[in-house]
């Protein structure tokens, strides 16, 4: 079914691009609006997916893993060579004015996108085996009639609420171990449950989008 | 000729009477909240949820908890958020509790000047007085920074502080939000989020000349937001039609992904970032409820369902009565 959305997507892309042009984008803006879409499409696909909305499929989530690393790195900064950006773009000027940053972005979207293939066959749990006390003890007994304030806190300490530490520095993804495969250090993805990787793939795109593009 | 001069003369030293008079009118009730004790986690939470932390902390810049903000740039000039560390130099460590409910619910500084309408108050003001409690409590928690954030650069004339109690006479709208029988406790409060704390209509909600928010075009969107950014409309049912559901806006609220696969940029990425991330599922579920919900009801196609593949998430149980009366 997976395939099919990817051979879809192909297909969009083409459709895609008649659309694109009649917007007034050529050339490289038209190219990389086109990967932009493509990954925008995968997103959508893996979304409902990662939120359990419909049925989990490794093999799927693996392929669309593959197809986002393909478009992000290198790959998707060479659709940003520096010149006038024409009015059909969305791209910031800031791109090219702090390029190490979006450069580090575009690779951090290809790790984190390796990392969502190795951790496509957990699904959507931490492997039982890795799952810590503090982490298991989040998921249990939260009572949504509690209302109006929260009654079950999802794991943030006051510290990490008021900004004062990183919630990420205390998340029980990052392992001291380093799985032999896994190229980011610190981050054992094989570890990981697939919607957490998700999560960081989406984080690396809302961070570049809310620096590099325009409007919304 | 000596008339002229005369009338010179008179209509200056009205001007100036006016402006004394402005400058004398008092604004702000005195508050008194005792000696309340707050609970540092709930205020804590609900300092995320407001957006204290992602306003008056320089992330980018990696500046320390709530001692100053990035600059925000508006047509009016740059205003920077102040330090809120509880310092006595450079924060408000030597303000009292009863100071600092003045400052947020009603926009009034310890000195009995008027806040910048930057600083959304006016949707703080329905929040109770074990909020205000909650949140001073949490504030004592952060290391104090003796270095004051920088000050305002705002042109003239709106960088004469007296203008704003007129601004406050003729636009501040305080928030009254009032729970709704027959509502979900969900609806309620997402109720209480959007329209107070988590302060939607600031950026969702269109602005006159002078800033003052425009009630007849509440979240119909804000296509002029300082930074060039773009608010969407989020009426419930320009939601619907965008295909927005409570279990994808929820989603979109914690990780940033819209219904069609793209991921929120904008200042809405940074909102998410640093704000609903950190909520738990049950009020961005809410938030969704309220905004969906339309002419009383949350329309069947967007409640949310029983997730499909929901092995091992126990904390994730949709109780039917949640949502729905």
């Amino acid at each position: 079914m997976f395939k099919k959305t990817v051979l879809g997507a192909v297909a969009l892309s083409a459709l895609g691009a008649v659309a694109l042009a009649h917007n007034g984008a050529t050339g490289v803006v038209m190219e990389r609006m086109m990967g932009m879409s493509a990954m925008k499409t995968i997103m959508g696909d893996l979304a409902p997916m990662m939120q359990g909305a419909v049925s989990y499929d490794g093999i799927a989530v693996q392929e669309a893993a593959f197809a986002l690393q393909a478009h992000a790195g290198e790959t998707m900064t060479g659709l940003f060579p520096q010149g006038d950006i024409p009015a059909a773009s969305y791209a910031k000027p800031e791109i090219w004015t702090d390029w190490e940053r979006f450069a580090t972005l575009s690779e951090e979207l290809q790790r984190y996108s390796k990392g969502l293939a190795l951790a496509a066959a957990n699904g959507l749990d931490t492997p039982a085996s890795l799952v810590t006390p503090a982490a298991a003890s989040t998921t249990s007994g939260m009572d949504h009639s509690a209302m109006p304030m929260p009654a079950g806190p999802e794991g943030f300490s006051v510290a990490e609420l008021m900004g004062v530490t990183s919630r990420a520095a205390t998340s029980p993804v990052m392992m001291d171990a380093v799985a032999a495969e896994t190229e980011v250090p610190g981050i054992d993805f094989a570890a990981m449950a697939a919607d957490d990787v998700f999560e960081q793939i989406s984080q690396t795109c809302a961070s570049c989008h809310s620096q590099f593009r325009d409007g919304s | 000729m000596r008339g002229l001069i005369r009338t010179n003369v008179v209509v200056a030293a009205l001007g100036v009477a006016v402006i004394g008079v402005i400058a004398k009118w008092p604004i702000g009730e005195p508050e008194q909240l005792g000696m309340l004790a707050g609970d540092a986690y709930r205020g804590a939470y609900l300092a995320r949820s407001s957006g204290c932390i992602a306003c008056h902390t320089n992330v980018a810049a990696g500046g320390a908890s709530l001692a100053g903000g990035a600059p925000l740039d508006t047509p009016f000039g740059s205003f920077v958020p102040p330090n809120i560390t509880p310092d006595p130099e450079g924060g408000i460590g030597d303000w009292t509790l009863d100071q600092f409910a003045v400052a947020l619910r009603q926009g009034v500084r310890p000195d009995g000047k008027a806040y910048y309408p930057a600083f959304p108050y006016e949707f703080y003001a329905d929040m109770s007085d074990q909020d205000v409690a909650d949140l001073w409590a949490a504030i004592q928690t952060v290391p104090a920074v003796a270095e004051p954030a920088p000050a305002h650069d705002v042109s003239f004339p709106f960088n004469l502080r007296w203008g704003l109690k007129l601004w406050r006479a003729a636009y501040m709208a305080p928030a009254a939000i009032s729970p709704v029988l027959g509502q979900s406790a969900a609806w309620n409060r997402g109720q209480q989020l959007v329209a107070g704390a988590a302060h939607c209509a600031a950026c969702h909600t269109g602005r006159n000349m002078l800033g003052g928010l425009k009630p007849s075009a509440a979240l119909a969107g804000n296509e002029n937001l300082p930074g060039g950014s773009v608010a969407p409309s989020i009426l419930a049912a320009d939601l619907v039609a965008k295909g927005w559901t409570v279990a994808n806006m929820a989603y979109a609220l914690r990780t940033g992904v819209m219904p069609d696969g793209d991921v929120l940029g904008g200042s809405m990425a940074e909102v998410v970032q640093y704000g609903t991330s950190y909520m738990d599922d049950a009020d961005r579920e809410a938030i969704a409820t309220y905004l969906l919900t339309t002419a009383g009801k949350l329309p069947q196609a967007v409640a949310p369902d029983t997730p499909v593949a929901d092995a091992g998430m126990t904390g994730m149980v949709h109780t039917p009565g949640m949502v729905m009366e």
